[in-house]
């Protein structure tokens, strides 16, 4: 008798009225409902909130927003790719289009996140499911836009100082200013002007703030722009691949909330290469929480080989805890390649483009750079994970 | 000889009784804080789980218990384990929670999301046997709010 006493207090059969509950009137709790329901697609989300004002209830409660992103951040099956396509030779057709990450046939289009009819869009980075996209209607008329490829809302924002493609943009969210924050750092420009940096917070009002650059570190050039498409973000800070006056290549960083520089350092022979090569591409990125840093090059005589090295930084701002990750050598390769994501498995999604050809595609490591059979379509774009927060809200 | 193996009587709420090794058996977080607790003297009651349910249960504790299986066998095991009636599948979840095992809990909850993802709101009020207690006019306000997701 004790015992069973015991059993109650210790509430292991806990709301046994609702657990009695037997098939097929199903009432699942709350907390299995919300399970279930996270694990759906973002369409299919927004189409049950019909289904009844407890559904409705359930998905507009912000704690299952919230944990429905954790899930899709945490969970490598459910991260999409969004996927910029531009057909090069036909009539220049322009399409965003999400997919899994996992399985390519989920492909859908997405309609463009604004009014106009766009001829060209760039996607930069995203954060917490909002991606930063700049829209371009006609040749020299550039939009720069926040938005949630998800939930399809957007929103306009101000034009830093320089034309956009100019830059290299970072979003992230700055838990100090209790705000998204983007960084434009302008390193595409030409190397006679000095490199501007702006900041812009995402609220209301709210206008690009330049701030001071060092003096001492310069640009690096890549193949046909920097070698970055977006900066890498990690331990608070903003990463960006620079050289100093005096030669050497070193990554720069710039802290969110304080807005102070700091470098971290690259070893010699990870930039230093014998006479015989030249570089194509080079710049830091960010794979699984750990700074990373990728080149392309080719030896000058033979430029139908080249070779790509990732190499990892495995304790952050530890010099010797550079690792090389990966080395590709492959006749194909006279080209860029740019890690965008790595998998589980530790392989990694590879972004490349080819000299001589507008195209660009994607690859993993170990499978070959091939652009076939695609070879006029130019594909950029970002991984990311479904979310609910509103580009709008912010401004509020 | 295996003085070390323990045994385990589970009972059923429609009075089944089953005998399991603790080692398995503590692959649910309930049973393994009553054992740790030192509440199971005798025979452990689970009045939330039907036998039926049960013998599912206890299949899929012991393929996942198998010594040196395979990555890819237990795989092609969890696909033939899911594919069952949805009346089974909803006891499972609710004997899942009630026993505390995630890990069986995350593979059925997948399985029951795969098979809803392309439902339509009508067609899951059937499916789970729900009341539309919505207005024509407060249901067309939030279809109107994102159309594309109806499409």
């Amino acid at each position: 008798m004790e015992k069973k006493k015991k059993l109650s207090k210790n509430s292991i059969f806990p709301d046994a009225k609702i657990k009695f509950a037997k098939v097929p009137t199903i009432h699942f709790q709350d907390e299995i409902m919300m399970d279930i329901l996270r694990r759906l697609p973002m369409r299919s989300i927004l189409r049950f909130k019909c289904v009844s004002k407890f559904w409705k209830s359930l998905i507009d409660d912000t704690y299952f927003k919230r944990t429905h992103y954790i899930h899709n951040r945490d969970n490598q099956n459910s991260k999409k790719i969004l996927i910029a396509e531009r057909l090069v030779n036909k009539d220049e057709t322009f399409s965003f289009y999400t997919s899994s990450l996992s399985m390519v046939e989920d492909k859908q289009k997405l309609d463009w996140p604004t009014s106009c009819n766009p001829v060209d869009a760039r996607i930069f980075c995203s954060c917490d499911g909002l991606v930063l996209t700049r829209v371009c209607s006609k040749m020299f008329d550039e939009e720069l836009l926040l938005w949630n490829p998800s939930t399809r809302e957007s929103i306009l924002l101000p034009h830093p100082e320089y034309r956009i493609m100019t830059y290299v943009f970072g979003l992230e969210y700055d838990a100090t200013s209790e705000g998204y924050k983007i960084l434009a750092v302008k390193l595409n420009g030409k190397k006679s002007i000095n490199i501007s940096i702006e900041f812009l917070s995402i609220k209301r009002n709210s206008s690009w703030r330049r701030i001071d650059y060092p003096t001492d570190i310069q640009r690096v050039r890549g193949f046909r722009d920097c070698g970055t498409d977006n900066l890498a973000f990690l331990h608070g800070a903003f990463h960006w691949l620079g050289k100093s006056t005096s030669g050497y290549y070193t990554t720069v960083s710039l802290n969110i909330s304080n807005e102070v520089y700091g470098e971290v350092p690259l070893l010699k022979q990870m930039y230093d290469l014998c006479p015989l090569y030249f570089f194509f591409d080079h710049g830091v990125s960010v794979l699984r929480g750990m700074l990373c840093f990728y080149s392309t090059y080719n030896k000058i005589s033979r430029s139908t080989n080249g070779i790509f090295n990732l190499w990892v930084m495995k304790d952050y701002g530890v010099r010797e805890s550079w690792t090389n990750f990966i080395k590709i050598r492959d006749t194909d390769l006279f080209l860029s390649a740019r890690p965008v994501y790595m998998f589980a498995d530790c392989q990694v999604l590879l972004h490349f483009q080819r000299f001589g050809y507008f195209s660009s595609n994607f690859t993993t490591s170990g499978r070959p750079f091939d652009l076939c059979p695609e070879c006029d379509t130019t594909k950029r774009g970002i991984v990311y994970a479904e979310s609910f927060i509103s580009p709008t809200s912010l401004l509020t | 000889m295996s003085s070390s193996t323990k045994f385990l009587t589970l009972k059923t709420n429609d009075k089944e009784e089953f005998v399991l090794d603790e080692a398995i058996a503590i692959r649910s977080q309930t049973i393994k804080n009553m054992v740790e607790d030192d509440c199971v003297s005798n025979v452990i009651p689970l009045p939330n789980v039907d036998s039926k349910t049960m013998i599912k249960v206890i299949e899929y504790w012991k393929k996942h218990s198998e010594e040196g299986i395979s990555k890819d066998k237990l795989m092609d095991f969890d696909k033939a384990f899911v594919k069952v009636d949805q009346s089974i599948l909803y006891a499972l979840i609710l004997a899942a929670n009630f026993l505390n095992d995630a890990e069986m809990l995350d593979m059925i909850c997948q399985e029951v999301a795969n098979r809803i993802k392309g439902k339509t709101p009508e067609e899951i009020r059937k499916e789970f046997n729900i009341e539309n207690d919505f207005t024509p006019e407060e249901e067309e306000e939030i279809r109107n709010e994102n159309v594309w997701a109806f499409e």
